[in-house]
């Protein structure tokens, strides 16, 4: 047998020399070796193996214990000599927790926020299967400002059910908003009202709690309320049976109670009626390839491929629709397929059933959290740093007692978990506290019971972690390497190359706080030229009352009169929307109209005599709609100017125009343009339409006179509850409408406000441990400057302008960027207030004077220390 | 004195018994002849290392040796405290038995 036979298996040779690390002493691998090889002369390499191995592991748990124990005993240690730097250095602690605590809450709240964005539907077990089919508007056309919308045909589901093999189940789900619903005359306005197909049961994860979903909607006098609705209908009754009234006459049964839909799904539910009663009330023919007005919902076979299915789509319509419905034709270009998970974030389509988000904005959200997450972690890494100098000492002497590096490395790293899990605990409390104001923010229900789930419990610890790793690791190596000469002679000084990397991280935290600032500044300024922009119309003491009631559009004349009987009441009209977002659309066409002219979308507004004079519009040319004129009660149009330039008429006045339906009317004036969209958008061609039918009539605003608006309103309300005793009395006041329309605006506005703030407060912090970290390495130097006759003011300054120098140097990382990102910002408008210079400039003189304001107190400390004390002992 | 532990008792006796020669192999063999216990190193060694603290032996480096790949192998022999130790233990067990007779005791009940 060789001797050269002994050669452990690696795995055990690992062990052994893991065992050796934690003592010396134990260099029982020659002795192991030296029996191995006569247990192997004696019986057998395989015997002598056996018994090695044996050895081996039998040997590991008594290690074990031991490593256990000594661990222990160095972590109580650690944990001990944590403490009482936590204690003795209270102010450090303090700004050190706090920051992590500030970072980790917001990090948790978005972390929370973004969770459940993108849980959206996906609860539903056959998710990656269902699809919405949506289609494309022809190149040039739009539809309420979108290129693509969400409604199609109703005959669209039952045929690619019918057709299509790969399509299990499809469903025809339409809404209709603002209905009145009666039971035991209690009335109630719902803001929204589905109809659909049973099927519906199959696609989405929706379920009965009462009544049979096969059933349910067969009778089409059938309507299914949500636990939520029938409590408030019925309370503690049993709604089953019982009978609720649509609208003024249509008596539908309950015939079961729908389970409140979760809501994160990207459209919610809470009442339901057969899809057949919706061509009952509305009049639509519910077998035509002609209207679109519905949204379909299919769900696919397992393993059939949606590709494959989109393409087909328009050879249906081939077969079965008259040709100018056909996809690639007039109206529209191509019907494609939305798979249900990508709605809630991706799609922003005309007509959308719930109000969607965007991805953009859970990524804007996270990348901000993520950098204020950084930011105090370069705090606690800035910090804990700068006391280094007393730590320099402490690691000096561990090591003379015979600490390793690794020691130190881990001592360090476990002291910034401990702070990393202190600060995640006053986090959490701190998240709670906030969680109200949050939900109110970005409109959700969010609650930390959500973090109750085992991927962000995980996350939860991934990034207590990180921060503890990111924020530990700078200080652990850098105080570790100290030689222990140099710790215990010139503690902190040996910095020298940690300096730069201190300085690049302060400037970056100043960085993204000066980007922050600019975004602020940018969105506050946009917001504040949006409010003051002459958008051409009047905004203020304009009451509008929403017309939901078809009983009032009869009596709207009447109605009319009553009110501007009042004094305070100046003119009242009735509209089909506010002049702030005009979304019908009319193709041109007017008597005489060359064959070949082309095609543009003209938006219109149904009006009456007093639009103008509610709104304070002006006419360029004409006049304004009258009642003297009795050609105008047919129909008349107004055209605006670049209606009048897009048409590239000389002379329009007097010249005929056809509306939609076949009414010709004249054109009597020409108003002069203003903003009917947001101000994202220019202004479009656009006409007000005069006429008698008030069908389309959903509005009347008032131009009421300021001073007494309680008793006007009260005065209105009498009158409305004349005319309309079922209906609500509901009102708004316009600028309160206008405003609204940039509510995301606005909310972005908030929140680079708050974390600007937030970043800058973090930044701050860091800043202040570092002019004390500074002034307590200068003080010698300091000291010799004033022997040598410098003046306290020339030190003071000399101190601040290195502050200044680092703000100052995060401005070109900071201006590019942000001038980039809101510059492109900036391109969503329009109408936009450009980007100042002084934006920038104020940016900067902001974080330069907090910061300067927060290091003085350092910088005066040490210019006028009296140089006598700090020179003493030298 | 703290009282030793039976293993103690066994490695220090033994280590006593082998004289200059009391190294690992050495010992795990001696005590494998003497009780049949087959001692783990891990167990030798931590046991070793704990009358080391105790300042119950010492250790001397001999030579590294050719059949050890070259590593050297570790003598231990007993200190003063180690023998005194050893001697109270032995003091011990001679009162613990005093009168005893466990052969006799298991006859008695059997009876």
């Amino acid at each position: 047998m060789s001797k050269k036979s002994f050669r452990p298996h690696p795995a055990f040779r690992w062990i052994l020399s893991r065992m050796r690390r934690y003592n010396e002493e134990f260099l029982w691998d020659g002795d192991i070796e030296e029996e191995f090889n006569k247990k192997a002369a004696e019986q057998g390499i395989r015997k002598a193996k056996c018994w090695y191995r044996r050895q081996v592991l039998k040997t590991v748990p008594s290690y074990a214990k031991y490593l256990v124990w000594w661990s222990f005993i160095m972590l109580r240690h650690y944990a001990i000599t944590a403490w009482r730097h936590i204690k003795r250095q209270k102010i450090y602690s303090i700004i050190n927790i706090a920051g992590l605590a500030l970072g980790i809450t917001f990090f948790i709240l978005i972390m929370l926020y973004v969770r459940f964005e993108l849980s959206f539907d996906r609860h539903n077990p056959n998710a990656h299967r269902i699809y919405r089919v949506a289609k494309e508007l022809p190149a040039g056309h739009t539809h309420g400002g979108k290129t693509e919308m969400v409604n199609t045909t109703p005959n669209l589901a039952p045929t690619l059910m019918a057709e299509y093999p790969e399509v299990e189940s499809a469903t025809r789900l339409c809404r209709r908003r603002n209905v009145l619903l009666t039971h035991d005359n209690n009335h109630y306005l719902e803001e929204e009202v589905f109809f659909t197909d049973p099927q519906v049961f199959d696609i989405l994860s929706i379920s009965l709690i009462a009544g049979n979903p096969r059933t349910a909607l067969s009778d089409p006098l059938s309507i299914i309320l949500s636990q939520k609705t029938a409590a408030k209908y019925f309370g503690n009754e049993n709604p089953i049976g019982k009978i609720v009234r649509y609208g003024d006459s249509l008596e539908l049964e309950v015939t079961g109670i729908l389970k409140n839909m979760p809501r994160n799904s990207h459209f919610i539910m809470d009442i339901m009626i057969p899809f057949e009663t919706f061509g009952t009330i509305t009049n639509l023919d519910l077998n035509s390839w002609q209207n679109n007005f519905c949204a379909t919902y299919i769900l696919l076979t397992e393993g059939s491929h949606p590709d494959a299915l989109e393409e087909k789509i328009p050879e249906l319509y081939r077969k079965h629709a008259k040709e100018e419905n056909w996809p690639g034709g007039r109206r529209y270009a191509r019907p494609f397929l939305q798979s249900l998970t990508s709605i809630h974030l991706y799609s922003d389509l005309d007509g959308e059933l719930g109000p969607n988000n965007d991805i953009k904005n859970v990524y804007l959200f996270s990348t901000i959290a993520l950098l204020i997450l950084i930011i105090a972690c370069i705090n606690y890494m800035n910090l804990t740093t700068a006391r280094s100098i007393q730590r320099g000492k402490e690691a000096a002497i561990r090591k003379i007692i015979g600490a390793q590096r690794h020691h130190l490395i881990k001592q360090f790293y476990g002291e910034s978990l401990i702070f990393t899990l202190i600060a995640l605990i006053i986090s959490l409390a701190f998240a709670q506290l906030l969680l109200p104001a949050f939900n109110a923010f970005v409109e959700r229900d969010l609650s930390l019971s959500l973090l109750i789930h085992p991927v962000l419990i995980l996350g939860v610890f991934l990034v207590v972690g990180f921060v503890s790793l990111l924020s530990g690791s700078y200080p652990a190596l850098l105080i570790a390497s100290f030689l222990p000469a140099f710790g215990l002679k010139r503690p902190g000084l040996r910095g020298q190359k940690g300096r730069f990397l201190r300085k690049s991280l302060v400037v970056f935290q100043f960085a993204v706080s000066i980007g922050l600032i600019i975004g602020a500044l940018v969105v506050h300024r946009q917001l504040e030229f949006i409010k003051n922009q002459d958008v051409g119309y009047d905004k203020d003491q304009i009451v509008v009352i929403r017309l939901h009631d078809r009983n009032v559009k009869e009596s709207l004349e009447a109605l009319k009169s009553e009110l501007r009987a009042h004094p305070d009441v100046m003119a009242v009209t009735a509209t089909d929307t506010l002049p702030n977002n005009i979304q019908s659309e009319i193709s041109p066409k007017w008597p005489g109209m060359p064959e070949d002219y082309g095609f543009f979308d003209i938006y219109i507004s149904y009006v009456d005599e007093e639009y103008l004079k509610v709104f304070g519009m002006d006419l360029a040319e004409g006049r304004n709609f009258s009642l003297e004129f009795p050609s105008d009660a047919q129909s008349a149009f107004i055209f605006n100017e670049t209606l009048v330039k897009t048409l590239e008429w000389e002379q329009p006045l007097g010249r005929e125009f056809q509306h939609w339906d076949g009414q010709i009317g004249r054109v009597v004036g020409v108003i002069k343009d203003f903003n009917f969209h947001s101000l994202h958008r220019h202004i479009d061609p656009m006409c007000l339409y005069y006429h008698k039918d008030q069908r389309w009539i959903y509005y009347l605003s008032a131009k009421i006179r300021g001073g007494r608006i309680p008793e006007t309103l009260g005065f209105m309300e009498k009158t409305w509850k004349k005319f309309s005793p079922e209906y609500p009395f509901d009102y708004s006041f316009f600028d309160d409408l206008f405003d609204r329309a940039y509510r995301l605006e606005q909310r972005l506005g908030i929140m680079f406000r708050v974390f600007s703030f937030l970043a800058v407060f973090i930044a701050c912090l860091g800043l202040f441990g570092l002019a004390a970290f500074t002034a307590e390495q200068r003080t010698k130097e300091i000291g010799v400057r004033k022997v040598l006759g410098a003046s306290q003011k020339s030190i003071f300054v000399l101190l601040s302008t290195e502050f200044a120098k680092w703000v100052l140097i995060a401005n070109a990382f900071a201006w590019p960027v942000a001038y980039m990102a809101m510059n492109k910002w900036l391109q969503g408008f329009a109408y936009r207030a450009p980007l100042a210079p002084w934006i920038f400039a104020l940016a900067t003189a902001l974080t330069l004077a907090v910061a300067l304001g927060t290091v003085t107190t350092q910088t005066v400390k040490i210019a006028t220390t009296n140089p006598a004390d700090v020179l003493r002992y030298e | 004195m703290k009282q030793i532990t039976i293993l103690e008792e066994i490695i220090l006796t033994t280590i006593l018994r082998l004289k200059g020669d009391a190294y690992g192999v050495a010992i795990r063999q001696k005590v494998a002849d003497l009780t049949g216990q087959d001692l783990i190193y891990g167990t030798l060694y931590n046991t070793l290392d704990q009358l080391f603290r105790k300042g119950y032996v010492k250790k001397m480096r001999g030579r590294p040796t050719p059949e050890r790949g070259g590593r050297s192998k570790i003598y231990y022999s007993l200190t003063d405290q180690g023998i005194s130790a050893l001697q109270e233990s032995w003091e011990l067990h001679k009162k613990l038995w005093k009168g005893l007779n466990v052969t006799a005791a298991e006859e008695e009940k059997k009876s």
